[in-house]
């Protein structure tokens, strides 16, 4: 899984979340490291809605603009657990050997 | 944010097909506020990108590209005698004709998606070729035109005219001018930052070498040309299958 994508499933295991929101929710949650053009999150927004991983659950208009928010769903919760558990292994490894 | 910026905003996002939701990405690039050469980049690889269904799973994207294979197979060999006929050399004769007109239809029905039709006009078309010009490069081509469009699967309509352009260039070879040869294969490099399919495409269509390849093995007359031929004729294509199944996989990362 791309880190991009790892911070948007994170980004939206805490609550649905709109665009704008996702985009700011990723850059505090990564310490203002993944900076996301909306290109890249409606890309990856897009792929992760195909696979089944995300899933609009409400539209509203917002000054004139359309904005729907995107939830997690339970495929998407499993994929981002998966996903965890393989990166605190993989961190596990290195930190367990780090001498003290 | 000032008008002119989302002026801007608002034509690249028509880059995205009319099923997303381009008010709403407009509403995010208004509300982050964030320079353009952050955001115009992705905007306009995501809209290429959704506009030609290069985001698909990998099965589909090799679909694709077998597709594109046959329509540029199908356009080269239908355009081989053309630059004789340029110097008057090519007699023309009905069955010629004839081919010419399956093979067009067939490219026509490729472009379109419609899987059947194309082969049956391909084979058409390679059943006249054979019969009447005894052309290898070209049966060799609708040969393997032919057995790219019966991979069954989903329409795969292939609207880019990339692999047409490439398709004349091969049959025309040594009468483009350089700088259009090299044009067009900028053009391929280019767009495989979008599309890796297209290259595919080149690579599986540059198979059909093969088909003609014991005509060549025959005229050879060392080791190194056997070498070179082998490098030319399996080295390339596999190549370029590699390059583009490797960026294939890598796209298709969720």
């Amino acid at each position: 899984m791309r880190e991009p994508t790892y911070f948007i499933l994170a980004a939206l295991r805490e609550e649905p979340r709109h665009g704008y929101a996702i985009i700011k929710r990723v850059a505090e949650l990564s310490g203002e490291r993944v900076a996301l053009a909306t290109g890249t999150l409606y890309q990856a927004l897009d792929r992760l809605g195909r696979e089944g991983l995300v899933e609009v659950v409400r539209d509203e208009v917002v000054n004139g603009r359309a904005r729907r928010h995107y939830a997690l769903t339970p495929d998407g919760e499993d994929a981002l657990l998966a996903e965890a558990a393989r990166m605190a292994e993989a961190a596990r490894v290195v930190l367990r050997a780090r001498p003290a | 944010m000032t008008t002119n910026r989302m002026t801007g905003y608002d034509l690249l996002v028509r880059l995205y097909p009319a099923g997303h939701p381009r008010d709403e990405m407009l509403g995010v690039l208004e509300e982050s506020g964030r320079p353009w050469h952050t955001e115009a980049p992705s905007l306009i690889v995501g809209g290429l990108r959704a506009r030609t269904g290069a985001g698909q799973p990998v099965t589909r994207r090799w679909l694709y590209a077998a597709r594109a294979a046959a329509l540029m197979l199908l356009t080269a060999s239908a355009t081989a005698p053309l630059p004789d006929l340029r110097y008057g050399t090519v007699l023309l004769s009905t069955l010629m004709i004839a081919t010419w007109v399956c093979a067009g239809l067939a490219a026509a029905a490729v472009v379109f998606g419609a899987r059947l039709p194309a082969f049956a006009l391909a084979t058409s078309a390679l059943v006249l070729c054979a019969t009447d010009q005894s052309s290898v490069p070209a049966v060799a081509g609708y040969t393997l035109a032919a057995v790219l469009l019966l991979l069954p699967g989903t329409p795969s309509p292939v609207r880019n005219p990339l692999p047409i352009l490439l398709g004349l260039a091969w049959s025309a070879d040594y009468l483009l001018p350089g700088w259009l040869q090299n044009a067009l294969l900028a053009a391929v490099l280019l767009w495989t930052l979008i599309d890796e399919r297209v290259l595919l495409a080149a690579g599986l269509a540059l198979f059909a070498g093969l088909i003609t390849v014991t005509d060549e093995v025959a005229a050879l007359d060392s080791p190194l040309s056997a070498l070179i031929l082998a490098g030319w004729r399996l080295g390339a294509p596999a190549l370029l299958v590699a390059i583009a199944t490797t960026l294939s996989h890598h796209r298709a990362k969720i």
